[in-house]
C-alpha cells in the first residue's frame, strides 16, 4: 500500500510535468508492477482524477478562464459517456480492458509527440446554436490588454466528441484531457487557456459519472484508492507548484518512449 | 495547487490564434448577433458589468474554493483511515473482494471507526465534490432565470446520481 502511494505520488508528478493527468501512469503501474487487477486499478485511478480536477477547479474559476456554459453544455453528453464506459469496463473481459489502455497510451504517446499547436485549427465559422445559447466567453488580457471575446463553434460535434471521450474516460479510468482540450481549442475555437481550464471542471463530472459505477459495482477498494487518490493529489500539486517552470523537451521525449513502452507491454499483458 | 493541465499551454496562445482575433468583426457583427440573440448577457463588446456571468462566477469561485477545501479534508480522512486500518491488521493492498457499498455498511464502520469506512467516506466525499458544483451551477442558472442551462445541470444530476445505482446491475 505504502509503495501504491509512493508510486502514485511519482505518477502526479510526472503527470504534471508533462501535462497529463496521472490516471495514465497510475493504472499501468498498479497492475503491471503492483499486481493490482485491472478493475480496481481503474477504480483507483478514476477517484484521484475526481481528486486533481477538484483541487485545480479553483484556481481556474479565479482567473476566469473556465467557460461554464460550455463546461456544462458538453457535462451531459461526457457524463452519460462516462456511466456508459464504467458499465462496459464490468462487462468487458479484463484482457480487453488491458488493450483498449495500451492503445489509448499509444495514442497518447503518438498525439504528444506532435507539435500541438492552432496550425490544425479549424476555420471559424459563426456557429447559431452557440450563440443562441450565449456560449461566447473572454479571455483575460495580459498587462492592461482589455480582455478578448472569443466565438465558440461547431457546438454539435464537440458534444458528439465528448460523448467518446466520457467513455474513454470511464472505460480505462482517466481524465481524457488529451481529447477534451484539443476538441475545444482545435475544434470549437476556444483559445488554449479556456479550453484547458473548461477541460479540467468537466473532468471531475465525467469521472464523478463513472466513479459511482465502479464504487456501486464493488471496484474500489479503500485501501488501494485512498492512498492512490492522496498520491496523485500530492504529486500533482508538487509537480506544478515547484516543478512546473522546469518544462524541457527532453522530458518530454524521454516520456513518449516509456509510454509507448509500457504500451506495449499493457497490450501484450491483453494477450497473454 | 495546480492541475496537471495548467502546463500544458505553452508557447503563448496569443500569437498562434492572432489571426482569429483580426476575423472576428466579420464573425460577429454586432447588429445580428444581439438580434439573433437578445438575452445573451454583454454584447459583442463594451463592459460587461454586473451581468449574470460575473455573478455566476463570482458564487463559482466561492464554492471552488469551499469544494477544494473538501478535498484537503477528504485528502486527511484517508491517511487517518488507511493508519486506522494498518494498525487494527488490516491486510494491505486489499486482497479480499470489496463488496458493492452500502450506507449501512458506511455507518456502521464509521460508529466503530473502521479504517476502511473512514478512508470510504472520505472518497464519497470526493466524488460528491463534482455533484455538488454541477447542483449549485444549477440553481445559480435557474435563479438568472437561464432556463436551458439550469435544466442541462439538473440532466446532469440525475446521469451522475443514476451511476450510483447502475454498477449494482453489472456486479
Amino acid at each position: 500500500m505504502l509503495v501504491a502511494f509512493v508510486a502514485s505520488i511519482a505518477a502526479g508528478v510526472l503527470g504534471a510535468l508533462v501535462g497529463l493527468g496521472g490516471g495514465i501512469i497510475v493504472v499501468p503501474a498498479l497492475t503491471l508492477f503492483l499486481g493490482v487487477e485491472i478493475r480496481y486499478a481503474i477504480g483507483a485511478s478514476i477517484i484521484s482524477v475526481i481528486a486533481t480536477s477538484s483541487a485545480a477547479s479553483a484556481r481556474y474559476i479565479r482567473d476566469g478562464l473556465a467557460n461554464l456554459r460550455v463546461g456544462m453544455l458538453l457535462e451531459p453528453s461526457t457524463a452519460i459517456g462516462g456511466v456508459l464506459g464504467g458499465v462496459l469496463a464490468g462487462l468487458l473481459d479484463p484482457r480487453w480492458l488491458y488493450l483498449c489502455f495500451g492503445s489509448m497510451m499509444a495514442l497518447t504517446a503518438l498525439a504528444m509527440s506532435r507539435q500541438r499547436d492552432a496550425d490544425g485549427a479549424l476555420p471559424l465559422h459563426p456557429d447559431p446554436l452557440a450563440r443562441k445559447l450565449g456560449l461566447h466567453g473572454t479571455v483575460p488580457g495580459a498587462r492592461g490588454v482589455p480582455p478578448r471575446v472569443y466565438e465558440v463553434v461547431r457546438v454539435r460535434t464537440g458534444m458528439s466528441i465528448a460523448f467518446g471521450a466520457g467513455i474513454m474516460s470511464g472505460l480505462l479510468g482517466v481524465g481524457g484531457g488529451i481529447v477534451k482540450v484539443p476538441t475545444m481549442s482545435l475544434i470549437m475555437g476556444m483559445p488554449l487557456k479556456a479550453a484547458t481550464a473548461t477541460s479540467t471542471l468537466m473532468i471531475g463530472v465525467t469521472a464523478a459519472a463513472s466513479a459511482g459505477v465502479y464504487i456501486s459495482r464493488g471496484d474500489v477498494d479503500p485501501l488501494i484508492a485512498g492512498p492512490v487518490a492522496a498520491g496523485v493529489l500530492v504529486g500533482a500539486s508538487f509537480g506544478g507548484s515547484v516543478l512546473g517552470r522546469t518544462r524541457s523537451g527532453l522530458l518530454r521525449a524521454i516520456f513518449i518512449i516509456v509510454l509507448l513502452v509500457i504500451a506495449l507491454r499493457m497490450v501484450m499483458r491483453g494477450f497473454a | 495547487m495546480s492541475g496537471s493541465g495548467e502546463l500544458r499551454e505553452p508557447r503563448g496562445f496569443d500569437g498562434p490564434r492572432g489571426p482569429v482575433e483580426s476575423t472576428a468583426p466579420d464573425a460577429l457583427p454586432p447588429g445580428p448577433a444581439e438580434h439573433a440573440a437578445p438575452p445573451a448577457p454583454g454584447g459583442s463588446q463594451g463592459p460587461r458589468a454586473a451581468s449574470a456571468e460575473s455573478v455566476l462566477a463570482g458564487v463559482e469561485l466561492t464554492l471552488a474554493r469551499l469544494f477544494r477545501a473538501g478535498v484537503v479534508v477528504s485528502l486527511a480522512l484517508i491517511v487517518v483511515g488507511v493508519i486506522v486500518a494498518l494498525r487494527r491488521g488490516v491486510e494491505p493492498m486489499g486482497t479480499g473482494d470489496p463488496a458493492p457499498l452500502s450506507f449501512r455498511q458506511l455507518a456502521d464502520g464509521l460508529r466503530t471507526l473502521d479504517g476502511e469506512a473512514i478512508v470510504d467516506a472520505a472518497l464519497l466525499l470526493l466524488v460528491a465534490i463534482p455533484v455538488l458544483r454541477v447542483a449549485a451551477a444549477g440553481i445559480l442558472f435557474a435563479r438568472s432565470r437561464d432556463r436551458i442551462f439550469a435544466l442541462l445541470a439538473l440532466l446532469v444530476l440525475v446521469i451522475l446520481l443514476g451511476s450510483f445505482v447502475v454498477g449494482r446491475f453489472g456486479a
